[in-house]
């Protein structure tokens, strides 16, 4: 399994000098270290395969094109998945599909006391998660993908999503409320 | 203290490790204050290994063959035109070279300013090119004068245009058949000889229509773009034409044209004097051909600069009036003098040729010259006696 910290930022900067100099080894090392995870979060995000295996496309040939724009300023898969949800974005808008808009304002969900996980804890019918996470709106969707998957912190979410760091806590608290009542119309509660 | 909804808020990125350490501590106090928050703990948990399975469902290659068949594809594309973001067209080459130079707005602009130098630099060398040869073949001085030839025999001959045509050697110039206007120097009509009508009556003196080999080798020097500016010519290009073929010009042509040379030299890099005014033509177009008399930059700035270069400019006058006597011999001689004198960094006459000119000058009859000649000799050599044919004459 590929994570976060089975590639550093170190061997990306290494990895990424030599495309400088035009080194295909170097990019194809280096595709293969994130293609599953670019293809992953676009595959989230835009839920088709053949989406994401464009996504993925468009992101690696930026990073062969470009390997210099990448300056260190963050993690080097924030900035990878960065662009790969700017290209599913050019992605949606070239096919005519919006991207949909949060429900409401998160400051606006009102506080639910007890929380409905204990119960879908309880039934361990983790089956129906995936089916759940498809019906999240994509930005939704996208953030819990981003904290469950990559691990990435809120702030890091925030960026590649284009949100401040506490709407993105907002979203995926939403996000998990919904995924209750889904698994909860499907039985699974 | 955490709320229950805080602690829901902040639990995945407890879980994901991505919490603040104070936020870190709030979470871990409030699942020691509140066990049932375990079961919540471990949904999260179970929710985290889901989403992560899924990778080891995708192939570990993935995209590699498309993405390596588009980088590919590009390398090729980029010698086509292809549309850019912007919707334009980008030519082939230009858009190697801002790929080559790793695209943006900055590559961009690398590539078209590189553009635009390269072209500017064509323009500018065309231009300097021209110019050049526009001034070579302004400067050469390869004409001479002719007076008005009979109207009812001279066929209509092409007017020259070009002033790089002028030089051609073996050319004859003439002036226009059409009176110049006054105030306007005489429009001059080239020739070559090649396309002289063969029934035109040669003139009396064949030589004075021609170029001298050393004009011709003047135009030759003057149309070579090698020539360097410090290169100074040799102050003999002048028309060879016989003693007894030189007009007499009457007093005051010479005053003006020296004057006109000295116009001529500060607002014209044409080295040619003499030309005569529309009146001063008039008076000699029914009289024998005037020999144009080529003089190099050198003489016609000196005139102007020194005082004594203004004695050399007054017998300059004096030996191109001819006021001597028109019958001297070697005027031509004279001219030559007159322009060495003119221009005193060249080498002058030899003191002993000088003196014998002088004498020659004096078997001649022209005595106004040999005088002047010998005043110009005695200030320079002042410690020489006169000739005795001098003395005998006085």
């Amino acid at each position: 399994m590929v994570g976060t910290s089975e590639f550093d930022d170190a061997l990306a900067a290494r990895l990424l000098g030599r495309i400088r100099q035009g080194d295909q080894r170097a990019f194809v090392e280096l595709f293969r270290a994130i293609n599953r995870r670019i293809f992953l979060f676009a595959k989230h995000r835009l839920s088709t395969r053949e989406d994401a295996e464009e996504v993925l496309n468009d992101t690696a040939l930026e990073l062969w094109q470009h390997p210099d724009r990448f300056r260190g300023d963050s993690r080097f898969m924030t900035y990878v998945l960065g662009i790969a949800n700017n290209k599913a974005i050019s992605l949606l808008r070239r096919r005519g599909r919006c991207e949909e808009e949060a429900v409401g304002d998160p400051e606006d969900v009102p506080d639910e006391d007890p929380t409905p996980l204990d119960a879908l804890w309880r039934t361990q019918k983790l089956a129906g998660i995936a089916d759940c996470m498809e019906r999240l709106p994509e930005r939704q969707r996208t953030i819990v993908y981003l904290a469950y998957f990559e691990d990435l912190s809120r702030e890091e979410i925030g960026r590649i999503v284009g949100c401040e760091a506490n709407a993105v806590r907002q979203y995926l608290w939403q996000a998990l409320r919904k995924m209750r009542d889904c698994l909860a119309a499907s039985g699974l509660q | 203290v955490l709320s229950a909804r805080d602690f829901e808020e902040l639990l995945p990125w407890y879980l994901n490790g991505s919490l603040t350490e104070r936020e870190r501590i709030l979470v871990a106090d409030y699942l020691k204050a509140h066990p049932e928050g375990d079961a919540r703990v471990q949904w999260n948990a179970s929710l985290r290994a889901r989403v992560k399975e899924e990778v080891e469902e995708v192939p570990q290659d993935i995209g590699l063959d498309r993405v390596l068949a588009t980088m590919r594809r590009g390398s090729s594309e980029a010698h086509d035109a292809r549309p850019t973001r912007h919707g334009w067209v980008m030519p082939a080459g230009l858009g190697a070279w801002v790929a080559l130079l790793g695209g943006g707005r900055v590559a961009w602009a690398a590539a078209l300013a590189s553009v635009v130098l390269v072209a500017g630099t064509i323009v500018m060398f065309n231009a300097h090119m021209h110019e050049r040869l526009r001034q070579s073949t302004a400067s050469v001085a390869a004409v001479s004068q002719t007076p008005t030839p009979p109207p009812t025999d001279q066929p209509p001959q092409p007017a020259i245009a070009q002033a790089g045509e002028t030089g051609k050697v073996g050319s004859t110039v003439a002036p226009a058949s059409a009176p110049p206007m006054p105030g306007r120097l005489p429009t001059y009509r080239v020739t070559p000889r090649s396309q002289q009508p063969p029934q035109q009556p040669a003139p009396a003196e064949p030589d004075a229509w021609r170029l001298s080999p050393s004009i011709a080798d003047l135009g030759k020097q003057g149309t070579s773009p090698n020539r360097s500016e410090g290169e100074r010519s040799e102050p003999g290009p002048i028309a060879e034409a016989p003693a007894e073929t030189m007009p007499a010009p009457k007093d005051g042509a010479a005053e003006v044209a020296s004057s006109r040379l000295t116009k001529r030299g500060a607002a014209s890099e044409s080295p040619t004097i003499g030309l005569p005014t529309p009146g001063e033509q008039t008076k000699v177009a029914d009289a024998r051909p005037a020999a144009v008399v080529t003089a190099p930059e050198t003489a016609r700035r000196s005139l102007t600069q020194t005082d004594e270069r203004e004695t050399a400019s007054s017998s300059t006058r004096v030996a191109m009036s001819g006021k001597s006597n028109t019958s001297c011999p070697s005027t031509n001689k004279q001219r030559e003098d007159a322009l060495r004198a003119a221009n005193p960094d060249q080498l002058v006459r030899a003191q002993a040729e000088w003196i014998e000119y002088i004498k020659q000058l004096l078997k001649a009859g022209c005595r106004d010259a040999a005088d002047q000649q010998w005043v110009e000799f005695h200030k320079k050599y002042p410690d020489e006696k006169a000739p005795p044919e001098l003395e005998t004459s006085k």
